[in-house]
């Protein structure tokens, strides 16, 4: 009887180990930052499911000539967006009709897209890989593929349990690995949690001060965006008549609002504006101090117009500058997994 | 261990007590849907088509979100069923019945949604009949899509029409409550789908493809909902 005891106390620990190992919650809110609005209890996150997130955001399988995978247009180096492109290609070289949005804290975000139209981080993937001009394919098509390949059913099984591969397991792995794309330790972040021999320069304390007189009510810390939708006053682009959050909410309240970027690492982040019609930050600082289009839907936030000098505005971008985090554009842990991919090479 | 015993059989005693025609000879009731049009019954079983009129009509797919059923004695909720959602799909006749547990309690009608509510639209990925894999979520613009109608008319452009219900937010919110009175607590509560319904909008010509949330989508979930019939 005390043997089978045994036996059977040997082997609950043993799996309680493993459900263990797989279960490691290891997301961190930095210090000072509000709580996230990702309900982690609901996808908790693992180091297997965020590293086979970060294999199929990485995978060109996703799309429908398997050359374009999610970090096609979301590029690590660059704030996970399509550096040089006003708006981004995919595809067969298909350009469509929007610059790609910025990836980071994500845990934070409440609608995403330019426009809102997607309400959860989880179903954001189903966008990009259904539009025909990004990866023109489906969940579907998707799963069809990932399990008939050689890397991903283990992949799935290491994550989940076993190898079953469903479009919820597929879209909470993606998510797993984008909530750890977390940028919080800019020159900005170590100044305000007062480390150690860094400081702002005279010039830039002072852009913080513009910023928070100008910027601020939009452009909100600690993630430099409040999540919502403003008219910034850009005239509508003649050719893509994109008119924005109005095409979703169909109210003409909402006409040309479009969402309000995080402005971290704005220095890679470039071209800038949902059309990236901006090359250079002069460019969007000068849209805001004199190229604002008035109409009865612009955002009341820029109704006052922004007087600033051209010393403050030079103030201005060297403070946007301290935003710029380093160690989150060349954290290995966000990159492309090469040792998974040479792996299925060499099998 | 004599108290229990006791608390056990007063357990068994009570729910016998109670239990009623609908769960007669041990069997638990089952819901069943009977897609129909104009009164014949269409079968899922044989070829692509569910109904095909010569070359100018055809019923092609019929599937929707049957979610939170009750039954109820009067206004009363007398059982709920504990699986939130059924995915019914005229093509595959097991998603057509769709067994209740024991209810054990009188019950005069059954209510659901065709459709699903907003707090599971803006709930991420979820699983099962829910999973995004089953082709009834946007992609474009997040949320279900409540019920799926397609087939050819030869009245609509390029000879399609597409009904994609949905929309979940303020005034374009698609969800429908549908109530239907039980006759008699029989072992089977057969429920019609008279898509004629809804398909009559697409025989002359005025609706042939909707895609999108919006007024036209709330107009047709509303009349969706009518298709529900009582059969026996």
């Amino acid at each position: 009887m005390k043997k089978w005891l045994f036996i059977i106390l040997l082997t609950g620990a043993f799996v309680g180990l493993s459900f263990t190992n797989r279960k490691v919650a290891f997301f961190r809110v930095p210090e000072g930052w509000p709580a996230p609005t990702y309900n982690f209890n609901n996808n908790k996150l693992t180091r297997e499911g965020v590293l086979l997130g970060r294999a199929l955001f990485y995978d060109p399988i996703l799309s429908a000539d398997s050359t374009i995978s999610c970090a096609s247009c979301h590029l690590q180096y660059t704030a996970f967006t399509h550096v040089d492109h006003n708006l981004s290609h995919g595809i067969y070289g298909r350009i469509g009709t929007r610059n790609s949005p910025v990836l980071s804290n994500l845990a934070w975000s409440r609608l995403l897209m330019w426009d809102g139209a997607v309400n959860h981080l989880d179903v954001q993937p189903l966008a990009p890989i259904a539009n025909k001009d990004e990866m023109d394919f489906s969940l579907d098509s998707s799963l069809i593929r990932l399990r008939r390949s050689a890397l991903y059913p283990s992949l799935f099984r290491q994550a989940f349990g076993d190898t079953s591969i469903t479009g919820e397991r597929f879209l909470k792995s993606l998510s797993m690995f984008m909530l750890t794309i977390v940028s919080s330790n800019s020159r900005y972040d170590q100044v305000m949690r007062h480390e150690k021999g860094v400081e702002f320069s005279q010039q830039e304390q002072n852009g913080l001060r513009l910023f928070r007189q100008h910027c601020e009510s939009c452009h909100k810390e600690p993630l430099f965006t409040t999540g919502g939708f403003a008219n910034n006053g850009l005239p509508v682009d003649t050719l893509l008549r994109d008119h924005g959050r109005m095409r979703v909410t169909g109210k003409r309240s909402d006409s040309l609002h479009f969402k309000i970027p995080s402005l971290r690492n704005i220095e890679f982040s470039f071209p800038y504006m949902h059309d990236g019609r901006f090359d250079r930050l002069q460019q969007v600082i000068e849209h805001y101090t004199s190229g604002i289009r008035n109409s009865v839907v612009l955002s009341p936030e820029l109704r006052e117009p922004i007087v600033l000098s051209a010393n403050e505005k030079v103030d201005m971008i060297a403070f946007l500058l301290t935003l710029t985090d380093k160690g989150f554009l060349y954290d290995t842990s966000f990159s492309y997994p090469r040792f998974l991919f040479m792996r299925q090479t060499k099998e | 261990m004599r108290p229990f015993f006791f608390f056990l059989i007063g357990l068994l005693s009570c729910t016998a007590s109670e239990t009623h025609a609908g769960d007669k000879n041990g069997l638990s009731p089952a819901l069943v849907f009977r897609p129909i049009y104009n009164g014949k019954e269409l079968s899922g079983t044989s070829g692509r088509s569910l109904f095909v009129s010569g070359d100018t009509f055809s019923i092609d797919q019929i599937r929707f979100y049957c979610s939170d059923i009750c039954l109820l004695d009067g206004e009363a909720i007398v059982w709920r069923d504990k699986t939130k959602c059924h995915l019914v799909d005229a093509h595959i006749p097991a998603t057509l019945k769709i067994d209740l547990s024991k209810i054990g309690r009188r019950y005069t009608s059954i209510r659901f949604n065709l459709g699903i509510d907003s707090i599971t639209n803006v709930s991420g990925a979820l699983g099962g009949d829910l999973d995004p894999a089953k082709g009834m979520y946007w992609a474009w613009q997040s949320g279900y899509i409540n019920m799926k109608i397609e087939g050819v008319c030869s009245k609509c452009d390029g000879r399609k029409y597409r009904l994609h219900l949905g929309g979940y937010s303020g005034e374009n919110a698609t969800i429908q409550t549908v109530n239907i009175p039980i006759q008699a607590n029989d072992h089977e509560m057969v429920i019609g789908i008279e898509t004629a319904t809804i398909l009559n909008e697409v025989k002359n010509g005025t609706t042939c493809s909707i895609m999108i949330p919006g007024k036209q989508a709330v107009i047709l979930s509303d009349l969706a909902a009518k298709m529900f019939v009582p059969l026996k």
